[in-house]
């Protein structure tokens, strides 16, 4: 039988691969997967480092800011040399140091409704994983707008979401699959709002509550790719003051419109008549 | 009446209040409450906003507020 990983593969991969949860085939599994990051600061570059480095096969990178010197102390895939300089760029380049088996796709644009489908339709490649349902999306975005647009996409185009946020002392996690999971609901059984939360910017953070946040996004992304993960109906919390994480339990809400609606039409059938 | 718990205050309420009718008393208390941007917890479930005024509070239920964080 045809091993699924070349030597050079098993030998770099080896720790991974020794995991029985793993094994040559699972890890097959993440070099074949393409992963769409949301936003490239603070959780999005730490995401990308860890899933780089396990060996997921292709990430496609989407913000349209610049990297800035304030951004430094939790965004440490960046440097000084990249201040004022594309941040989707420079991750590819960054990433493509650490591990060049790993492809990087970089879209230089601010996730929106609109935006997201330009993108789509100026690359094939996109729109081909979005149809075969071969794309994990995870948001790291950092605004409530934001984080409502990429839900609504993921449900609308039954894409797993797996979304991550972070402020000052506090962490939250979420996993939105409604092809599988539709019980747990999504993102907007949640939170409702559009507005506005407070953000870094204006609250502050630590660089390793960050990173934690990110490691567990990161851990999540992994084994749902490996289907390890039980249906996960839980918001995680993390409370970095007491540096514990507590879960709490999801349900769809039976009013939702995002995922109840794109639920409750079936696609249109031709009327019979008796 | 029944006694319940809103994050770490007891709060006694009329029996067959609803968890709206519930918070809506609790944020008569503590205005700094933003009544637009929270989530409802009851005993460790998140209950979807629309299903607050429909869901009867019971005695000894524990309530937690909590807000949205959307940095990344
Ligand atoms: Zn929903």
């Amino acid at each position: 039988m045809k091993p699924a990983l070349t030597n050079k593969q098993l030998e770099q991969y080896y720790r991974q691969v020794l995991l029985p949860q793993v094994e040559e085939s699972g890890q097959h599994k993440l070099l074949q997967q393409h992963v769409l990051i949301i936003g490239v600061g603070g959780l999005g570059t730490h995401v990308a480092q860890q899933l780089s480095a396990a060996g997921i096969g292709h990430l496609h990178l989407m913000d349209d800011d610049k990297v800035e010197t304030s951004n430094l102390p939790r965004q440490i895939l960046f440097g000084n040399y990249d201040i004022g300089k594309s941040k989707v760029e420079c991750a590819k380049t960054a990433l493509n140091r650490h591990n060049h088996q790993t492809k990087v796709s970089t879209y230089i644009q601010r996730f929106t409704a609109k935006t997201i489908n330009s993108v789509i339709n100026n690359s094939s490649l996109l729109s081909d994983l979005i149809s075969a349902k071969q794309l994990i999306v995870l948001d790291c975005s950092d605004n409530m707008a934001t984080r409502q647009a990429v839900n609504r996409w993921c449900v609308q185009s039954a894409l797993p979401l797996i979304s991550a946020a972070v402020t000052a002392f506090r962490g939250q996690l979420l996993l939105v699959d409604n092809q599988t999971n539709p019980e747990a609901g999504c993102y907007h059984c949640v939170f409702t709002t559009q507005e506005q939360a407070t953000n870094c910017a204006e609250m502050g953070v630590l660089g390793p509550t960050v990173a934690t946040v990110a490691s567990m996004q990161a851990l999540m992304t992994i084994k749902h790719i490996l289907q390890l993960s039980r249906k996960d109906n839980q918001l995680h919390i993390f409370d970095a003051m007491d540096l514990t994480w507590r879960k709490l339990t999801r349900q769809q809400d039976p009013q939702c419109p995002v995922c109840q609606v794109h639920l409750n039409s079936p696609p249109a059938q031709p009327e019979t008549h008796i | 009446m029944i006694t319940i718990s809103f994050n770490k205050d007891t709060l006694d309420i009329a029996a067959n209040s609803s968890l709206q009718q519930a918070l809506n008393s609790y944020a008569e208390q503590k205005p700094e409450i933003q009544l637009a941007n929270i989530a409802l917890v009851v005993n460790q479930r998140i209950m979807p906003k629309s299903q607050w005024p429909n869901y009867l509070c019971q005695n000894q239920d524990q309530i937690e507020i909590f807000s949205p964080v959307a940095g990344g």
